[in-house]
C-alpha cells in the first residue's frame, strides 16, 4: 500500500490501529485538546501524545445532557464519545484554556468521566516578554504533573531529544505542504489534511519514517484532477478530510492552508540552541496564533498573505464551527481585511458533523464563478 | 438566417423550469413540479418547452446551460453554473438596474448582490432550516387549509397582522395552530406569516446590504403579500420584472448558454 494510503486509513478513525497497538505494547496514551498544548513534555515522559478528535461519533445526546444547543459542536460530540466510554483508553487528558467550550468541556470531564492524568493548563491570550514567562511557568507545572503521576523525570536531555525529533515532523509537515507550491501540486488539500491528522495520532518516530518516504513518492505524483481556481483554507478545528473532499469536488482545488490541524499547528520549529523548556515555551507562543490570542489577527492575516503569495492562491475559505465566539470574531475581521487587500473570501458555516452539502456545493461553485474562473 | 436557440434548465428543490433564448428574446418558457429523479424532471421539462417552440428534439439546441439543486443530473446540458450566479444573470438581462435579487426558492433563500455587468458582487444563503422558503408556505397552507395564492390574496386585506415571533417553520407552525384556536381571523394570520418571512430576509438582505433596485425572484417572488411586506420592511420599492420571477434562473442559465457557445472555438 502507498504511504499516503496508509496515512489516510489512520487519520480515518480515533482511536487508530497504531494507538491499539501501542497499547497493547503496555504504552500509555495522553490525549490534548489544542495546538497550544507542548506534546514534548508527554513524549519525554514516555507516554504517546494524541490530539482528540470526535471522528465518526454521530450522535451527541449523552453530551447534551450536559452542554447546550448553543456549545459547538466538537465539543459535544467529544464529549459524548468520553461519556460513552468510547475515550477509555486514554490515560490522561491534557487541555487548556482555549475557549470557553473546551473549558466547560474539561470540568464535565474531570466530574464525569475523569481519567486517571487530568491537567488544565491556563494560557494567556497575549503574546509579550511577561505572558511567555507565564506559559513557561505553566508548562513547567504540566511537567512536574507529568514526571509525578508516570514516575518518570523528564531530564533536558530526554526532553532535547523530544524537541528534536517534533522539530522532524514539523520540517517534514512543511517539505511536504511546500510540494503543493506547484502548478500541478502532488497533493489534494484533503490529503494534506489526511497527513496532517495522522501527524497527531501514532508515534511520531513511525510517522517520520512515512513521511520521508512519502517525500520521495510524491516527487513522481501529479494530482490527476484538474481544477479551476487555487484556494487558501483558512479555519479553526477541522480535521475532516472528507468537508474538503467536498469543496474540492467542485473545483477548489485548497493548495494552502492555515488550520490549527494543518500548517498552524507544525510551522514553525522550536530553536534547538535554548535551554529546553525556554525553547517550548518560545514555540508554542509564537506560533502562527490561534483566534484565541486576541492581538493575534494582523499576525494571522500576514501568514495568510504571505502562504497565498507562495501558494498562487487565489482567494480564501473561511470555515468555521457554529457556536464558535473567537472564529465568529475572525472571521469577520478577515472578512474586511480581506475586502481592503482586494482578494476574494467565502465565509462557510459548518457543524462538526458535515450536513447540508447541496447548499455548500452551490456556495463553493459560485464563488469560483464569481472569481471569473 | 436566425440565431441557434439557447437553452437554461433550473431544477430546483421544488419545481423544474426551462427557458429558451433566441435573438435576445424568449421564445418558450416551461414549469413543471418536480419529479423525484431530477434526470427525469429535466427530461420532462425540456421536451415540453422544445415542444413549445416547434422543435423536433433536444438535440436542435446548440448549447443548454442546467442550473439549481439538481444541476449535477441534467443529463444533456453542456454544463452546469451554480443558481446563484444564473439569478444575477437573468435579473440584470431582465433589468439592468437591478443590483439586488432576492431569491426565494422551494427549500432556500439567497440574497445576491449584483455589479453593473451583471455578475455576482457579494452572496448569501440561508442555511438548511426552512424559515423564509416554499417550505415555510407550504407548511403554513397545510395548517391553513390554503393554497399559496390564497395565503398571498388573504394577508393583503388584513388591517392587523397576527404577531409570529418564531421564524423557524415547526415553530410557527404550532404557533399558528394556537392563533387559530385563539379565533384569530385567518386574513390576519397570513398577513403575520408574510411579515415574519419579510423580517427573516430582511435581515439576510442586510447583512449584504440594499442597493437599489432590489428585485425578488424565485417562485415565492409571486406571492404579492410577501412583496408589499418586504418593501415596508426594506424601506424600498421591489422591482418587478417583465417575467415570471420564478424562471429567473432558467433566463439567466440561457443567457449564459449564449455567452459560453460564444466562448467555444470555431469549427
Amino acid at each position: 500500500m502507498a504511504v499516503i494510503e496508509i496515512l489516510l486509513n489512520i487519520s480515518s478513525s480515533f482511536p487508530n490501529e497504531v494507538m491499539e497497538q501501542w497499547r497493547r505494547e503496555g504504552g500509555k496514551i495522553v490525549g490534548y485538546f489544542c495546538s497550544y498544548v507542548p506534546e514534548e513534555l508527554i513524549h519525554a515522559v514516555g507516554a504517546l501524545p494524541v490530539r482528540i478528535r470526535a471522528t465518526g461519533s454521530a450522535d451527541t445526546s449523552d453530551g447534551d445532557a450536559y452542554l447546550s444547543a448553543y456549545n459547538c459542536t466538537f465539543t459535544r460530540h467529544a464529549l459524548d464519545q468520553i461519556l460513552k466510554g468510547k475515550f477509555d483508553f486514554l490515560d490522561g487528558i491534557v487541555a487548556l484554556n482555549s475557549c470557553d467550550h473546551i473549558r466547560r468541556l474539561f470540568d464535565i470531564i474531570a466530574q464525569k468521566a475523569p481519567r486517571p492524568f487530568m491537567q488544565l493548563l491556563n494560557v494567556p491570550h497575549t503574546t509579550t516578554d511577561g505572558t511567555c514567562q507565564w506559559y513557561l511557568n505553566e508548562i513547567s507545572r504540566l511537567k512536574q504533573a507529568l514526571e509525578k503521576h508516570f514516575g518518570v523525570e523528564i531530564t533536558d536531555e530526554k526532553l532535547r531529544g523530544s524537541i528534536r525529533l517534533c522539530n522532524e515532523t514539523r520540517s517534514l509537515l512543511k517539505r511536504i505542504h511546500e510540494t503543493r507550491k506547484k502548478p500541478d501540486p502532488p497533493l489534494t488539500g484533503a490529503e494534506m489534511l489526511g497527513i496532517t491528522v495522522a501527524a497527531t495520532a501514532m508515534p511520531k518516530e513511525q510517522f517520520n519514517a512515512m513521511l520521508s518516504r512519502l517525500l520521495g513518492e510524491l516527487e513522481s505524483r501529479v494530482h490527476p484532477d484538474k481544477y479551476r481556481a487555487r484556494i487558501m483554507l483558512v479555519a479553526g478545528l477541522l480535521d475532516d478530510p472528507e468537508f474538503l473532499k467536498i469543496i474540492e469536488g467542485q473545483g477548489a482545488l485548497i493548495v494552502a492552508e492555515s488550520l490549527c490541524f494543518g500548517s498552524r499547528w507544525f510551522w514553525n520549529p522550536a530553536d534547538e540552541s535554548l535551554p529546553p523548556m525556554e525553547a517550548l515555551a518560545d514555540r508554542y507562543m509564537n506560533h502562527p496564533p490561534c483566534p484565541r490570542m486576541i492581538d493575534g489577527h494582523e499576525r494571522r492575516f500576514a501568514f495568510i498573505r504571505e502562504m497565498m503569495e507562495a501558494y498562487s492562491a487565489d482567494g480564501i475559505i473561511c470555515e468555521r464551527l457554529k457556536f464558535c465566539d473567537l472564529w465568529a470574531g475572525e472571521s469577520t475581521l478577515l472578512r474586511w481585511t480581506a475586502r481592503e487587500a482586494g482578494i476574494p473570501l467565502l465565509a462557510l458555516e459548518k457543524e462538526y458533523t458535515s450536513g447540508g452539502l447541496g447548499q455548500l456545493r452551490t456556495r463553493v461553485q459560485s464563488f469560483i464563478e464569481n472569481m471569473g474562473k | 438566417m436566425q440565431e441557434k436557440l439557447f437553452a437554461g434548465c433550473d431544477v430546483g428543490s421544488t419545481t423544474g423550469k426551462a427557458v429558451l433564448i433566441r435573438d435576445g428574446s424568449i421564445v418558450g418558457s416551461v414549469v413543471v413540479p418536480c419529479l423525484p429523479r431530477p434526470e427525469k424532471t429535466a427530461e420532462l421539462v425540456m421536451n415540453e418547452v422544445v415542444k413549445q417552440a416547434g422543435l423536433s428534439s433536444i438535440t436542435d439546441l446548440a448549447y443548454l446551460v442546467g442550473t439549481g439543486y439538481g444541476r449535477m443530473r441534467i443529463p444533456f446540458a453542456n454544463e452546469n453554473i451554480s443558481e446563484i450566479t444564473c439569478h444575477a444573470r437573468g435579473a440584470s438581462w431582465l433589468c439592468q438596474s437591478v443590483k439586488t435579487a432576492i431569491d426565494i426558492g422551494g427549500q432556500d433563500c439567497k440574497v445576491i448582490g449584483i455589479s453593473n455587468n451583471g455578475r455576482v458582487r457579494e452572496f448569501l444563503m440561508n442555511d438548511k432550516c426552512a424559515a423564509g422558503t416554499g417550505r415555510f408556505f407550504e407548511a403554513m397552507g397545510r395548517v391553513l387549509h390554503l393554497t399559496l395564492e390564497e395565503i398571498s390574496a388573504l394577508s393583503l386585506k388584513s388591517a392587523s397582522p397576527a404577531n409570529i415571533t418564531s421564524q423557524c417553520s415547526v415553530f410557527a407552525e404550532s404557533e399558528v395552530v394556537s392563533l387559530l384556536n385563539d379565533g384569530v381571523d385567518v386574513v390576519d394570520i397570513a398577513a403575520g406569516i408574510n411579515l415574519a418571512i419579510a423580517s427573516r430576509l430582511t435581515s439576510l438582505v442586510r447583512k449584504v446590504g440594499i442597493v437599489e433596485d432590489v428585485t425578488v425572484t424565485g417562485g415565492c417572488a409571486k406571492n404579492a403579500g410577501l412583496i408589499k411586506c418586504l418593501e415596508d420592511r426594506l424601506k424600498s420599492t421591489v422591482k418587478l420584472l417583465p417575467e415570471d420571477p420564478q424562471i429567473v434562473g432558467a433566463i439567466g442559465a440561457a443567457v449564459l448558454a449564449r455567452e459560453q457557445h460564444q466562448k467555444l472555438p470555431r469549427s
